[in-house]
């Protein structure tokens, strides 16, 4: 499983998709100094329901993780190089375990990141 | 049809008797999607040796191949491979190296790391020995450090081929794998395979190239439509094609001069000239034609500008032996 994961994690540290996810990621941590710093700030209600729940957990991360998450696979078929994977004699659990290990891998900093300076 | 079953040592395909030393046993098997049908009930048996799959592009050999290593599922018929059903059965790949038609690499990996991955992957002891082994087998040493993006075509098919290669498995199946490749690529590829197979493998390698196949293959599997049109020895398909009536367009200075003597030779069945006036010659013996159409032109001081084959594609060829 170890080189399903390896080769997943790879895939997925290109420059382009990083600094995308960079940038996503930092979006509510900008959002959220912008609001801090006007001279009407939010109360914590207000902040928690348009920051964290709407913009954060509403669609950063899932966008952070479905963007990686379907490049995992994506990218594979979309090259033809999955047969690389499925023509070997291992059972199918063994390519898409390491495959979602990898994606929580590189998603969950960012999200995790994000969450922490933006709360 | 032409059969010719042969011998399991020079490699053999036999269509319609069931084979003990069958390496893959493809029986009455049928592969449609939708309204369109690829493979039409096509039943043979494949034992060791090199075995060419033949037939134009869209006849249904990669469908075909894809059945046989597992990749996709047949809509009527079976497809086993030593005995045992190939779908859905990853252990039988430690027996089974495959490599497919598209040759998309991983770029960022170094040509050993893909090597390597492969062996892995496929549960390879000793695995530093066995990459450094494949890799030499595709005479690829030098350029293993380097990232797989930076090679040639030839080149990352000749890895992919390591990649196929590093378990040892006694089958190989190989989907139009001399794509890239430059003719001396061709030339070690032909060797590499002839010595595969003398140590008793099974390898099986499409193209839609004759010629490719002529000079690999001992016997062939000729898919026309998505059906076997003719299977056998290659001799026997060869003497086939040349008997085949060819149509030769010959552009002459004097083309009614040279339809009148060219119509004399034993080689040449019918002759017409057609409106731009080029002499259409119609032979069932082309190779006797090549040598007298010369000496005719010599002899009656006639200058030859173009001499083509009007029907020689592989589609024709095909279709030649379809009706055949």
């Amino acid at each position: 499983m170890g080189s399903v994961y390896r080769l997943t994690l790879r895939q997925l540290s290109g420059k382009w998709r990083l600094s995308i996810m960079t940038v996503l990621s930092a979006m509510p941590v900008v959002i959220a100094i912008l609001m801090l710093s006007s001279e009407q700030a939010p109360s914590v209600r207000e902040f928690e329901q348009v920051v964290l729940s709407g913009m954060l957990a509403g669609s950063i991360a899932p966008m952070v993780v479905l963007a990686i998450a379907a490049a995992a696979f994506g990218n594979e078929v979309e090259d033809r190089t999955i047969a690389n994977l499925t023509l070997s004699p291992i059972p199918r659990w063994h390519i898409a375990v390491p495959k979602l290990l990898a994606v929580i891998t590189i998603a969950a900093p960012f999200v995790v990141v994000s969450a922490f300076f933006t709360s | 049809m032409s059969e010719h079953p042969v011998t399991p040592s020079n490699g053999g395909v036999i269509p319609s008797e069931a084979r003990d030393d069958a390496v893959i046993r493809v029986d009455h098997v049928s592969r449609w999607f939708g309204s369109v049908v690829a493979v039409s009930d096509v039943t043979f048996d494949i034992t060791p040796g090199i075995t060419g799959l033949l037939g134009p592009n869209g006849a249904g050999k990669t469908t075909l191949l894809r059945m046989m290593t597992g990749l996709a599922a047949t809509s009527r018929g079976t497809v086993t491979v030593f005995g045992e059903p190939v779908r859905d059965n990853p252990p039988l790949y430690k027996r089974i190296g495959v490599m497919s038609e598209h040759e998309t690499v991983y770029g960022f990996m170094k040509g050993r790391e893909f090597v390597r991955m492969m062996g892995e992957l496929r549960g390879v002891s000793n695995l530093e020995h066995a990459v450094d082994k494949a890799i030499a087998l595709v005479d690829l040493a030098d350029a293993q450090h380097r990232p797989m993006a930076t090679y040639s075509r030839g080149m990352r098919q000749r890895m992919r081929l390591a990649g196929t290669l590093v378990h040892d498995p006694e089958l190989l199946i190989l989907d139009e794998p001399l794509n890239g490749a430059d003719p001396r690529q061709r030339v070690h590829f032909k060797h590499l395979l002839q010595r595969l197979a003398a140590e008793g493998r099974t390898i099986v390698l499409s193209s839609h190239i004759l010629e490719e196949v002529e000079q690999l293959a001992d016997t062939v599997l000729l898919i026309v439509n998505g059906k076997l049109a003719a299977s056998g020895e290659f001799r026997a398909i060869r003497a086939a094609l040349n008997q085949r009536p060819y149509h030769v367009k010959v552009v002459s200075d004097s083309p009614r001069k040279l339809a009148a003597a060219v119509v004399a030779l034993d080689s040449v069945d019918a002759v017409h000239v057609d409106p731009d006036g080029a002499v259409i010659v119609l032979s069932r013996n082309v190779r006797d034609l090549q040598i007298e159409l010369p000496r005719l032109a010599k002899s009656t001081a006639i200058s030859l500008r173009r001499v083509e084959p009007l029907d020689d594609s592989l589609e024709s060829v095909f279709g030649y032996l379809v009706e055949q």
